[in-house]
């Protein structure tokens, strides 16, 4: 049905999102080698997978008619 | 998707027994009761307004839920399951988007800083005038917003139950102005974590209960319409519920609002022990509570759906009524009173946030740098409960002002609409551009907010930005975008001919100078090093600065004099009601492991000195 949507939230939401991601990491407030900043940065990430996945599963699930 | 008073104009049907009844006004009783026993942790303006800094990340953020979860949102969503299937969860599955900003950028600015709101922000990162210009818009919208939420929850409470829209609009502000005035932010996080809970769990149950009464998942999915089952909504049609629509207005503009510009959620974040507990909250918030959250308000209107297939139900029952006649005819005596609690639980925690927020910002922005400087916190505090009584009656005033005025309730929806997407524009840039100047600032709000204006009167001026989106509905939604934008070219154009601050005036306030307001912070340079918690015995003793640790406790938390520590109760439960930071004064060369705190500081924190507790170094 309206895979458009779809795409849409996540590549127009995920320009803001790295935006906001971005500028501070390459501002210097935050460090891959800082175990902390790793660790913010990877559920950071893993918050915006979880939503990708949760929202095309749920997707396909409607899409296939099941 | 703001719903108009008119919208709630349903058919009065009273449902329920004596027992459903009993149940609404025990949980009254219960949260006044629970409201006021907590006003014993608030002695100063620090606990008033940000509970003392010092909660743990899940309490903040199951009280988090019932602020998000509005006056309205059980019976709007309700009725957008109905209208529109699963994707009337759009709205809170969208926030996302605004995480990045906020954990990396926002949060820490204003906890480092200690800022107490956006204008607190701007009169430093900007000028005088521009905090000024933040002031008027935030009160203006705050005020406004505790009147709607109060008169949306009278209505509300009329169809349900048949109680004139007046009297339980005075019963229930007065029940929060008392408790808020007198508990202020501890006692608001404590009734909003009860009613959190109470949300959800009633959410649950009526699925549950729908559930079984419908024959099970299977029947329940069958009884949707094809286009019901979707996360999404149709890309650009029909106007009311569009994707795209939604997107802009809900998932940029006003969920950006809601974290960065509601002084409500800045407070409650600021109420957090550290900013790695605020980002706790904010993730546990986004990955696990929104989507109960939506699933909660929403499914009423699913199961109506259903029930509408399968005959259980007429097809022609008001959507907007749907969420008390799902919940009526499913529920049995006292299940459906509880089930109604927990809306009136949605109206209540909406209600104290605003009226704390608004008392922070008339205290802090207003009385404290224009009114009297330099005063005593116990008379800023005596100020703040006078503001949050004030707060309460002046919406309660706005109350039958929006009843007889269908225009001044949709010119307060128009001015909002008007100052959102400039002031996320502006608080965006503030944070994320150095350049971004005074100047640039001010007209950025000024002119952003005109230029929407005009576009409700104009709003062939949106069609640019509409996305195909059916102009007849007035570009409701795709205005966001255009707000935005406009705002976003203002501030662009501004700042290209404005003279911006000196790179130095802006450390710690901008994105790149976080170790600057860390520093700020702490007053001395940060220890981000990795250190354990420790469970700790507490003494009371005279002769130390603040707090004293032996050689070998500082070497576990990895601390060294100077640095903050942050002391609770060990009981977890607890979430941080009974804790303190302190400076870490002296590193003492004895075998002896205990704690020694000074009495002041068992005094703030409310410790029990005989109980166990739990040291952790912060910074």
């Amino acid at each position: 049905m309206e895979i458009t949507a779809l795409l849409y939230q996540f590549i127009v939401g995920g320009v803001f999102f790295t935006i906001g991601l971005i500028v501070p990491w390459r501002a210097g407030d935050f460090s891959w080698k800082n175990r902390r900043d790793r660790r913010l940065l990877i559920s950071i990430l893993l918050a915006c997978l979880f939503y990708l996945i949760m929202q095309s599963v749920w997707y396909l699930y409607a899409a296939r008619g099941g | 998707m703001p719903l108009g008073a008119a919208s709630f104009a349903m058919d009065t049907t009273v449902i329920g027994t004596r027992l459903d009844y009993w149940v609404i006004v025990g949980y009254f009783v219960l949260i006044f009761s629970f409201g006021f026993y907590f006003a014993r942790f608030t002695r100063s303006t620090k606990e008033f307004f940000m509970g003392g800094q010092r909660f743990s990340w899940w309490l903040i953020t199951f009280s988090c839920v019932a602020t998000v979860v509005g006056s309205y949102s059980f019976i709007k969503y309700s009725a957008a399951g109905f209208r529109y299937g699963t994707s009337s969860t759009m709205s809170y599955m969208n926030d996302w988007i605004v995480m990045s900003f906020l954990l990396l950028g926002w949060l820490p600015i204003l906890y480092f800083n200690r800022f107490l709101s956006v204008p607190d922000y701007f009169r430093k990162r900007f000028d005088n005038r521009t905090g000024v210009m933040a002031t008027i818009i935030v009160l203006m919208y705050m005020v406004g917003y505790i009147g709607i939420n109060l008169y949306t929850m009278g209505v509300a409470l009329n169809a349900m139950l048949g109680t004139d829209i007046f009297v339980s609009v005075v019963v229930v502000a007065v029940i929060c102005a008392v408790y808020v005035t007198v508990g202020g932010q501890t006692s608001v996080i404590m009734t909003d974590l009860a009613q959190g809970v109470i949300l959800l769990i009633a959410g649950t149950l009526l699925f549950v209960i729908g559930l079984g009464a419908l024959g099970g998942w299977g029947e329940f999915w069958s009884g949707l319409p094809l286009l019901h089952r979707f996360p999404f909504a149709q890309f650009n049609e029909p106007q009311q519920f569009n994707f795209v629509g939604i997107f802009w207005q809900d998932g940029i503009s006003n969920t950006f609002a809601l974290y960065m510009m509601n002084q409500g959620f800045i407070l409650r974040f600021l109420s957090l022990k550290s900013v790695n507990e605020t980002r706790k909250s904010f993730l546990a918030l986004i990955l696990i509570l929104m989507p109960l959250a939506a699933f909660a308000v929403s499914n009423a209107g699913w199961l109506g759906r259903s029930m509408v297939t399968h005959g259980m139900l007429p097809a022609d029952v008001d959507p907007n009524g749907v969420f008390v006649e799902v919940a009526g005819r499913i529920c049995g005596p006292g299940v459906f009173g509880f089930v109604m609690a927990a809306l009136t639980a949605a109206l209540m925690s909406t209600i104290d946030t605003l009226i704390n927020a608004v008392s922070a910002v008339a205290v802090n922005d207003v009385y404290r740098p224009y009114i009297r400087a330099g005063a005593s916190d116990k008379h800023y505090l005596g100020v703040a409960r006078i503001v949050s009584l004030a707060a309460a009656g002046l919406g309660l005033i706005l109350v039958p002002v929006f009843a007889s005025f269908n225009s001044i309730y949709v010119a307060h929806g128009a001015f909002t609409a008007s100052v959102t997407p400039a002031m996320v524009v502006a608080i965006v840039l503030a944070m994320y551009w150095r350049r971004f100047s005074a100047t640039a600032a001010f007209w950025t709000l000024l002119g952003g907010s005109i230029l929407v204006a005009l576009s409700i009167m104009l709003p062939v001026l949106v069609t640019p930005f509409s996305h195909g989106v059916d102009p007849a509905g007035g570009f409701k939604y795709t205005r966001a975008l255009y707000g935005l934008a406009g705002s976003g070219l203002i501030a662009l154009l501004v700042t290209l001919f404005a003279r911006s601050r000196q790179a130095g005036e802006l450390e710690g306030l901008v994105v790149g100078s976080l170790w600057q307001a860390k520093q700020r912070y702490k007053g001395g340079k940060p220890n981000e090093d990795d250190g354990l918690k420790l469970g700790c015995l507490l003494c009371e003793s005279d002769g130390v600065g603040e707090v004293s640790v032996n050689r070998e406790v500082a070497e576990s938390l990895n601390a060294r004099v100077g640095d903050i520590v942050y002391v609770s109760d060990a009981r977890w439960w607890l979430g941080g009601l009974r804790s303190v930071h302190a400076k870490l004064s002296d590193i003492r060369d004895d075998d002896d492991t205990t704690v020694l705190v000074a009495p002041a500081l068992v005094l703030e924190g409310r410790l029990q000195i005989e109980r166990r507790h739990k040291i952790e170094r912060i910074i």
